[in-house]
């Protein structure tokens, strides 16, 4: 490649819309249809296909598929109805979730990332282990941590049994039910965000704690007044990727609890895709998955905003 | 650090000296703290092996068998001759339909992602920004429509059902755009005065400056293929499924069965493990690329 | 709900006559050109490889009929079967199980077998259980064929009731509670109703009563043999609260609270791992759960019939799969639907269903349960019971009757609402399910 810059910029030979250079003003175009097509079968079309079932009582076999307006959004917010109690309840139950897990996992993949940023023997072999079971799929993270707290025979209550402990009935009391579910979980998705964290702390520079060193800094106050004021950006987006993914929750209560007891770990999802797929209720299902994805918009919309911050084009 | 400045004042020097043991013990302290995490965070895996190589009559034997007193292998027999586990057929499932996923993900993400980030055209904001307001929409509000589309193109128990319907996702172009957008401009000047066209220069300098965030975006591609359930476990049955939607019937079938059961559960991680040893840094990578920088 | 998994294999043995039952007047009612048909089968297990047998002894004994079988685990079947026939590209018959035949019947997706049809294939309802047929009817309109029957059942510790003192499996009420309570000591020796019991510490005991689905289809039985129901009679409504249900509800739950015979918090899981492990000697559930408990060493168990524990009969719980013929487009070669229907018909015969059984389900006729063959199998014992099993279907909102039932019986045992809240609460859930369903039927 020569690299004379004062050469004059030769033109594309020939031009015309059926061309394939860059003079034809629809080449650019062409780089886009592959995806731009997919995108607008798969991702748009759905979408917009999901509004018509949602306003339509929609079944596969008939003929017909009249047009009810509202009325399946309508009915979520009907008492009468049989989809208010149960909506409502796995509402609640998956905002419950969110509320105990997200703290758990910021706090605690923060926790981790401290304890490892800094050299300790075996570093990279913790770094693994914490991460590891993150590339498991919830099925297998759901079913072993079934096993993990059976009632009867789970390992769990075999070291409370061998400490001299009664067993725990996790698995049918309401309220323990989530212990299983936010270990799993903890377990599950805690070295994702550990190592977001261990790199927005390689991040930080070591002068500023050398100059706190200086000033006889505790360690608490270096934390304190260094590191979290220069982790929130970080935390910020941890906080609202674990909100978003703990609003999906699903395998973890299908597997390990089933919804139980008494329907007190009803994930909406769950009873979304039961709607749908046992009770053949498409349009109920439809109409119930766009509320979810407004009551979501708000965290949505914050993740959003954190990455078209992005745009900018720092680099 | 015997950074020269601390002679300065002796009383920094002794605070130096203590805080320097003090670093020595909280190393130590650390270290052993972090070895029990760790302990907590293998011991279910611990377990899922142990419980798999026990014969079914010691799974659930009071009192609890720590260890697998008398080892066999009979339970992985058990899944991989079952007819209701083809549990290789499913291995070569997900493989198939994850690798072809990726490939055309990074493909199709890549060209369009260049198309915008380098090329000037009409609506290309427009365009830009129609994608990646696609992201605020969760993927599950599609799961209902999409699912009725498979049924009505035939796609149920296909590998088109796993292979098309999330390669028009949004985000590996948002991602591949903002690293092709920070490609200087006066590498590529340099092929285009060479003659070179847009596809050239794609090929020739684009993709081979962005190599990191090319394998990052596969790896992350290829594992969220290869552990995706909801839509498997919906589009994909019997022999058609993937190995995680399979091990979800699978437990179905053998509820209570724990050694085939953790035999199942420890076939279908294996692969997962064995494939984050080989990408884990790009996955440590990737997470810091795709997550933030400030 | 766990169901589908029908792989309990029956110890046989080589004693099994494999045509023990004559070929009873088997002609083919099907003599036209020679057609191909596809079947869905969604049954996993050894029940497939014995399907799979069958279809090629059909296709051997039958030049001009072909049949082209496929393995969609059953619930695929239940989700695709609307659009595929919406689409034209329906199999020629397949298998559902029984909670999803009536309700795809009035949809519209299968065909109902009209006496004509039954006639042309040869098909002789009367060869049936009366239960099994009923359970794919409705409204005067038959829309299946029974092919296999499961049910619950009383699982028993042969070594632990010999070692309580009881010499056979109970079969009422008292004897019921009188062998459980023999079974049960706590961790110190003390049997219930001594000074010092721990109820919450047994060493051994009589029953697991579980939540979920298996506590409530025990219940369930209980209210059947009250002779109540969870529906009324004509028009299929939900009636929860009414004096037979809070008697099952309260005596199912008295085991554990009152009775102390179960401990508490039990799920099926743990009820069955009691059971492997030898420390509960009955183990209330379906008939499928046995290939669990063969592969347990050490395990010497028997299979009774449910013990009478309600105040009127001996009724069980049932299930049962059928044989349908999904619609078809109109030109649908009436050939391909003789061909099916004589498949369906000699896929049913007694000697079939024999073979069939050996999958791990039971009979679907009386003429199969009393074949000798059986009598050297742990599950002989059941088949004398076969004539109790009431299936659980027979309209078509029966999953979201179910799906309340349980519910309510969650909240009964668990202690969260008094009996009689728990069934009115779901009686109030299953009463809008079922408005909401007939609306989507009619």
């Amino acid at each position: 490649m020569s690299l004379s810059l004062n050469r004059p910029r030769e033109r594309p030979r020939r031009g015309g819309l059926l061309a394939l250079n860059d003079a034809n003003p629809l080449v650019p175009y062409l780089y886009l249809l592959p995806h731009g097509a997919l995108f607008l079968a798969f991702i748009v079309f759905p979408i917009l296909f999901g509004v018509y079932v949602s306003t339509h009582h929609y079944d596969p076999v008939a003929t017909t598929q009249p047009f009810v307006g509202l009325e399946y959004y309508r009915q979520l917010f009907d008492r009468q109805s049989p989809q208010f109690d149960l909506f409502w309840l796995a509402m609640r139950n998956t905002a419950l979730f969110v509320v105990l897990s997200v703290p758990l996992l910021v706090a605690y993949s923060l926790a981790l990332a401290l304890q490892l940023y800094r050299p300790v023997r075996g570093r990279a072999f913790f770094r693994a282990v914490f991460f590891l079971p993150g590339v498991l799929s919830w099925t297998v993270v759901g079913v072993l941590w079934r096993w993990l707290f059976d009632n009867q025979s789970g390992l769990v209550n075999a070291v409370l049994t061998g400490l001299g402990q009664d067993t725990i009935p996790f698995l049918t009391t309401e309220g323990l039910a989530w212990v299983p579910i936010l270990a799993a979980t903890v377990w599950a998705s805690v070295g994702f965000n550990m190592t977001v964290y261990l790199a927005a702390l390689s991040g930080i520079s070591q002068s500023l704690y050398e100059a706190a060193d200086l000033d006889g800094a505790t360690s608490w106050a270096k934390f304190r007044y260094i590191t979290w004021p220069l982790l929130s950006p970080t935390t910020l987006f941890v906080t609202v990727t674990t909100v978003l993914a703990a609003f999906g929750l699903f395998f973890q209560s299908v597997f390990i609890t089933n919804a139980g007891p008494n329907r007190s770990t009803l994930s909406v999802i769950q009873y979304l895709v039961s709607e749908a797929f046992t009770n053949v209720q498409y349009s109920s299902a439809a109409a119930m998955s766009f509320v979810f994805a407004g009551v979501l918009l708000v965290f949505t919309a914050v993740q959003f905003r954190l990455m078209i911050r992005d745009i900018g084009g720092r680099r | 650090m015997a950074a020269p400045w601390v002679s300065a004042a002796p009383r920094t020097r002794a605070a130096t000296r203590t805080r320097r043991r003090a670093h020595l013990t909280s190393s130590t302290l650390r270290f052993v703290l972090l070895l029990l995490q760790a302990i907590i965070f293998l011991a279910p895996v611990y377990w899922m092996i142990a419980t798999s190589l026990k014969p079914e009559g010691d799974t659930v034997a009071q009192p609890i068998q720590w260890y697998p007193h008398s080892p066999t292998l009979e339970n992985y027999a058990r899944v991989l001759t079952s007819p209701d586990s083809p549990v290789v057929r499913w291995t070569l499932n997900s493989a198939f339909t994850s690798l072809a996923f990726t490939f055309g993900t990074v493909l199709t993400c890549s060209l369009a992602a260049y198309a915008i980030a380098r090329l000037k055209f009409r609506g290309r904001e427009a365009w830009f920004w129609f994608i990646l307001s696609s992201m605020m929409v969760p993927g599950l509000t599609t799961l209902i429509p999409s699912f009725i589309m498979m049924l009505k193109l035939g796609w149920i128990d296909t590998y088109h059902a796993l292979i098309w319907p999330s390669m028009g996702g949004a985000f590996g172009v948002f991602m591949l755009r903002q690293f092709f957008t920070g490609i200087p401009f006066e590498l590529e000047e340099a092929a285009r005065l060479d003659g070179a066209n847009s596809l050239q220069v794609f090929r020739h300098v684009i993709v081979p400056l962005s190599k990191p965030a090319l394998a990052t975006l596969t790896v992350f591609t290829f594992l969220g293929a290869w552990n995706s359930v909801i839509w498997p476990l919906y589009v994909v049955h019997g022999d058609m499924a993937t190995l995680p939607a399979g091990l979800a019937s699978f437990q179905g079938i053998y509820a209570t069965t724990y050694g085939t059961l953790m035999a199942g559960t420890t076939l279908t991680a294996l692969p997962a493990l064995v494939a984050y040893l080989f990408a884990q840094r790009y996955l440590e990578e990737g997470l810091t690329l795709t997550g933030l920088k400030e | 709900m766990k169901k589908a998994p029908l792989t309990f294999a029956l110890a046989l043995g080589a004693s099994f006559g494999l045509f023990a039952l004559a070929q009873t007047g088997y002609r083919s009612s099907y003599t036209g050109p020679r057609v191909e048909i596809t079947f869905w089968n969604g049954q996993s297990g050894d029940n497939r490889k014995y399907i799979d047998e069958l279809v090629k002894r059909y296709n051997a004994s039958h030049p001009n009929v072909s049949v082209r079988v496929t393995t969609p685990p059953g619930d695929t079947i239940a989700q695709q079967l609307p659009a595929l026939v919406a689409g034209g590209r329906a199999p020629d018959v397949t298998s559902l199980i029984e909670t999803m035949t009536i309700p795809n019947g009035l949809r519209g997706v299968i065909e109902e077998f009209t006496p004509p049809l039954l006639k042309q294939g040869n098909i002789d309802r009367a060869r049936f259980y009366p239960a099994l047929w009923n359970g794919a009817t409705y409204g005067g309109k038959s829309y299946g064929v029974p092919v296999y029957n499961v049910a619950f059942a009383m699982f028993y510790n042969k070594d632990l009731l010999k070692k309580a003192g009881v010499s056979r499996a109970p079969r009422t009420r008292d004897e019921f509670l009188r062998a459980a309570q023999a079974c049960t000591t706590d961790k110190a020796g003390r049997k219930p109703g001594q000074a010092g019991f721990d109820s919450r510490n047994l060493q051994t005991w009589g029953v697991g009563v579980p939540n979920g689905f298996f506590g409530a289809t025990l219940a369930y039985s209980v209210l059947l043999q009250n002779g109540g129901n969870s529906v009324t009679e004509k028009t299929y409504d939900a009636r929860f609260d009414t004096p037979e249900a809070a008697q099952a509800f309260g005596f199912v739950g008295d085991l554990v609270k009152r009775y102390n015979v179960s401990p508490t918090n039990m799920t099926e899981d743990s009820q069955q791992a009691a059971f492997r492990s030898g420390k509960q000697c009955f183990s209330i559930t379906g008939t499928w759960v046995m290939v669990n408990y063969q592969g347990q060493k050490g395990l010497n168990f028997g299979v009774a019939p449910l013990p009478q524990l309600g105040g009127k009969s001996k009724t069980a719980w049932g299930g049962s799969g059928y044989l349908v013929l999904p619609k078809q487009r109109p030109g649908y070669d009436p050939n391909k639907r003789a061909a099916a229907l004589d498949f369906i018909n000699w896929f049913t015969l007694p000697e079939n269903n024999l073979y069939f059984n050996q999958g791990g389900t039971m009979p679907t006729m009386p003429v199969v349960a009393k074949d000798k063959s059986y009598d050297n199998t742990p599950l002989a014992e059941l088949f004398g019971g076969l004539n109790d099993v009431q299936i659980e279907a027979g309209f078509p909102w029966v999953d979201q009757v179910r799906g309340a039932w349980i519910g309510a019986w969650d909240n009964a045992l668990s202690g969260k609402k008094d009996i009689r809240t728990a069934l009115r609460d779901g009686e109030t859930e299953a009463g809008k399910l079922v408005n909401q369903a007939r609306k989507n039927f009619r």
